[in-house]
This record gives C-alpha cells, sequence and structure tokens, in this order.
C-alpha cells in the first residue's frame, strides 16, 4: 500500500519535472526568436544574457536548467557576438579586447580584430562614450600581443581615453613611461594618478634618478593637461 | 514511510541535476559574462564611467609578468647587485703587488661585496702601501666610480620641444600648431604628424595646419633626436574655450 503511495509520487514529479524543461525549452525558443529578430546584435546579446541568467540562475544550490539547454544558451549567446563583431561594433570590440584570453573560435582572428579595434578608436571623438573603446585599444598597443608594440601610440590612446574621462589611464601611463625608463613622464602621470586611479597599478621608484628641482618641475608641468611627455632636461629651468 | 518518501524526493531530484553537474566537470569551453552568459575575464581596470566592467590593468606586476611577456627591466638591468660584484682583484688587468693581495684576500673571507668603494678608501688609508699599489686604488676607484655613475643615472631627455598652440582648438576652424626642438642650444627640425596630418617645415620648425572635426581630442606627436614629445589637444564645439 505504502509502496504504491511513494510509486505513484515519483511518478507524478517525474511528469511535473518533465513538463518544467518543456516549458524552458519553449522560453528559450521564445528568447531565440526575439534575439535573432534585434537588428542590433550586440543589444541582442546583452539581453540574453540578462534572461539566460534569469532562466538558468548560476549561483544555486541545485542547477535549475539541463546541460543541453545552458549550451543552447551559449551557442546562442556566442553566435550574437560574433555577429556583433562582424557588424563592427565598437562595444564588442571592446569587450573582447577587455578579455584576458579570447574565445578559442576567434583567436585566428584577433589580429584582424585588433586592427579594427585600433583604427575604430583612432577615428572615435574622444568624448565620454569613447572612453573605453580608447583605453581598449591603448592596451592592445602597450600590450603588443596581437599587434606590434607600438607605445607611442598607445600613450596617444591612453592620453585621450584620460581626457575622455578614464581613470585608470593615468596610472597606465606611468607604468608605460616607467617601463621605457623614461622617469620625468612616469612620475608626471603618476601625479595625475588620483581620485578613483589605482596607483598600486604603476611602479614606484622613477623619482629616485630625478633631483628635487625636477620633481618639483614635473609638478608644475602636471597642471597643463596637454602635456603628455616631459622632454628637454636641460631647459626645465628656464621654462 | 516519511522517510522513504524524503529519500525518493532526493533520489529523483539528484538524477535530474546529474547530467548539469556531469557537464560542468568536463569544463566545457563556456561564454559567459558576470552579468550572464559571457563572463568577462578582466583585463584591465576601467574607467570612470565604469558600470559594468571593472576591469584590471594589464600591469606587469610580479604575478602575471610572464602572461604579458613584461618585467620590469628596471629591477633587472640597470643597478649592479652587490652580489654580482666580483673580486676587484681578479677583474681589472695589471695586479696588484702579492702583499696587497693577500690583504685583499683577507678582508674579502669576510664575506662577498667587501672591496667597493669604502673598502678601497679604506686600503688607501694604509701607510704601507707602495706607490704602484696606490695607483693601482685609484685606478679602481676611479673605475667604481664611472661605472656607478652610469648604472644609478638612466638617460633623460635633452631635447627641449618647444610647442606654439593656438589656447583654443575649435571644430571647424583650422589651426597652425608650430613645434621646435633644441638640443644643447641647437635647432632641430622635428618631424611631427597629427593623426593622418605630416607636419611641413617652414623656418626652422615644424608645423601642422590642422582642422578638426567632430572631435573632442587629438594627440600631436614629434620627434628629433631619437625622442618622442607628444601633446594632448582639447578641442572644443563651440567658442567657449578649452577643458
Amino acid at each position: 500500500m505504502v509502496t504504491k503511495k511513494v510509486i505513484k509520487m515519483l511518478m507524478l514529479l517525474s511528469v511535473m519535472l518533465l513538463s518544467a524543461c518543456d516549458n524552458q525549452k519553449a522560453e528559450f525558443d521564445a528568447i531565440r526568436t526575439k534575439a535573432l529578430q534585434n537588428p542590433d546584435p550586440w543589444q541582442a546579446w546583452q539581453q540574453l544574457n540578462a534572461e539566460a541568467e534569469k532562466a538558468c540562475p548560476e549561483k544555486q544550490a541545485f542547477p535549475s536548467c539541463s546541460e543541453i539547454l545552458k549550451t543552447d544558451y551559449r551557442n546562442l549567446s556566442f553566435s550574437l557576438y560574433r555577429k556583433a563583431l562582424k557588424q563592427h561594433s565598437s562595444a564588442a570590440l571592446t569587450d573582447l579586447f577587455m578579455r584576458d584570453d579570447p574565445p578559442d573560435e576567434l583567436k585566428s582572428q584577433m589580429p584582424a580584430l585588433a586592427a579594427e579595434l585600433i583604427s575604430i578608436a583612432g577615428y572615435s571623438s574622444g568624448d565620454r562614450a569613447s572612453a573605453k573603446i580608447l583605453a581598449a585599444a591603448a592596451h592592445v598597443l602597450d600590450r603588443g600581443k596581437w599587434v606590434q608594440q607600438d607605445s607611442v601610440r598607445a600613450a596617444a590612446y591612453f592620453a585621450r581615453a584620460w581626457l575622455a574621462y578614464d581613470t585608470q589611464a593615468p596610472a597606465s601611463l606611468s607604468r608605460l613611461y616607467s617601463e621605457q625608463h623614461d622617469d620625468a613622464s612616469a612620475v608626471l602621470w603618476r601625479l595625475r594618478c588620483t581620485g578613483d586611479c589605482d596607483i598600486s597599478q604603476a611602479p614606484y621608484g622613477e623619482s629616485d634618478s630625478l633631483s628635487p628641482r625636477q620633481i618639483l618641475r614635473i609638478q608644475s608641468l602636471a597642471k597643463d593637461r596637454s602635456i603628455i611627455t616631459v622632454n628637454g632636461q636641460a631647459s626645465w629651468e628656464e621654462k | 514511510m516519511k522517510h522513504l518518501l524524503k529519500g525518493g524526493l532526493f533520489a529523483l531530484c539528484f538524477l535530474q541535476t546529474l547530467p548539469v553537474m556531469a557537464g560542468n566537470s568536463t569544463s566545457r569551453a563556456s561564454f559567459k559574462s558576470s552579468s550572464g552568459y559571457a563572463a568577462r575575464s578582466p583585463a584591465y581596470r576601467s574607467s570612470s564611467t565604469g558600470s559594468t566592467p571593472v576591469y584590471k590593468s594589464f600591469n606587469p606586476s610580479a604575478g602575471n609578468s610572464t602572461a604579458t611577456g613584461r618585467t620590469d627591466s628596471r629591477s633587472s638591468g640597470l643597478r649592479p647587485s652587490p652580489a654580482v660584484q666580483q673580486s676587484l682583484q681578479s677583474r681589472y688587468g695589471p695586479q696588484p703587488s702579492p702583499q696587497l693581495q693577500t690583504i685583499i684576500r683577507e678582508k674579502e673571507a669576510s664575506g662577498p661585496g667587501w672591496l667597493g668603494t669604502a673598502g678601497l678608501i679604506w686600503l688607501l688609508s694604509r701607510h704601507d702601501l707602495s706607490s704602484s699599489d696606490r695607483e693601482w686604488i685609484n685606478n679602481r676607484l676611479r673605475e667604481e666610480n664611472s661605472s656607478e655613475n652610469t648604472s644609478s643615472v638612466i638617460e633623460q631627455s635633452d631635447v627641449s620641444f618647444q610647442w606654439s598652440v593656438p589656447a583654443s582648438i575649435i571644430n571647424g576652424q583650422s589651426v597652425k600648431i608650430v613645434i621646435a626642438a633644441v638640443h644643447h642650444g641647437k635647432v632641430l627640425l622635428p618631424d611631427c604628424e597629427l593623426g593622418d596630418i605630416k607636419s611641413v617645415h617652414e623656418n626652422n620648425a615644424a608645423v601642422l595646419n590642422w582642422t578638426p572635426e567632430h572631435t573632442v581630442s587629438a594627440v600631436a606627436t614629434c620627434r628629433a633626436e631619437g625622442w618622442v614629445d607628444q601633446r594632448l589637444l582639447a578641442v572644443s564645439q563651440t567658442n567657449v574655450g578649452t577643458r
């Protein structure tokens, strides 16, 4: 008698679970249709992320989605991401180069995508909306992984990002000049790393090779926002 | 009975989750973000606006220097470590007298790095040195001082770039930027560029003729004698001055 009840309960639960799976599949189909109809694949990708998180929350004691459904979401997400890159979305390019490691499927395209990122950033207006792409392009040029390292261009992009209110750009510039042993310029940008700028990203010690008078001179130069590099040590005192 | 029912329910739930857990354990290549299905593997810390991602810098700190392929060469190359300082007796050409060699060996036995500038000066203070030994020590001192100087002073630019930039740069209005470079009083002719524009030379100076269009900023880059100087140019939309 008791065993029969248990079997009935188990069967009922199985039916409920199967029906829940069907609902999830139907929900995914609706989400996919909507995403594919969106003319802006980057926006569709962002919306999909939010919906996938709702449907299959990551942080749960018991996973609520089957692995098949998770794979469906992942595949759709990647397909939208790739579509956005194909459409030269600057947000997608910026996002891609913020990652330490790109998806394996995109690795062969990274040099071409990096060149595209740098080109788009170069023609950006330099307003606040451009801050991220300028900083991403600067890091690509500075890092030299996907394109040949070009510290001069990297510095130009970082400086424009700074003017577009990227708070971390001064620390990046200080580190860049420090690596080039341009201690005066490294100190100049360290001085500009204020507020939310994380100074720990730039190593200390550049000022060791500078005299007190030179350091004071650099402090004065740092107030002029147009100055990126400090040159002409011999003539500092004339200025 | 109750326990049996609970056990059954738990088993069912467990069976349902098994494939998911198995999928996770194989660590399939995922494409997830912090906000959902596109995990961001942050590369650098942003920026201001920073609503979405929190980036980290590509800073080649101790932890990730191999990843970026960069190390701080200042710590490795420029200043000789005391451990590298070997016996001057064997490093330099003509040898001192056997008597001085014995003294040096005895002192060096007390620990590495003894024979630096201070040790040489101490040796000079001895009254029992021959003139040739004194000369040897003085030569070592001169070499020691010159090597210390070259290793601790990093080359700083001695080219001064002089920029003449209009106080206000406005979109749609052409500007003339004049750049001169001076090296120890000698006038140099720098080569400059601003985006696609290259400088022309006028009266021993480089001139950039530029008409900004729909931009907020630009960077002009000049080169002379191997040094690079850059200026950040802020462009305003209207005639109200620059940031």
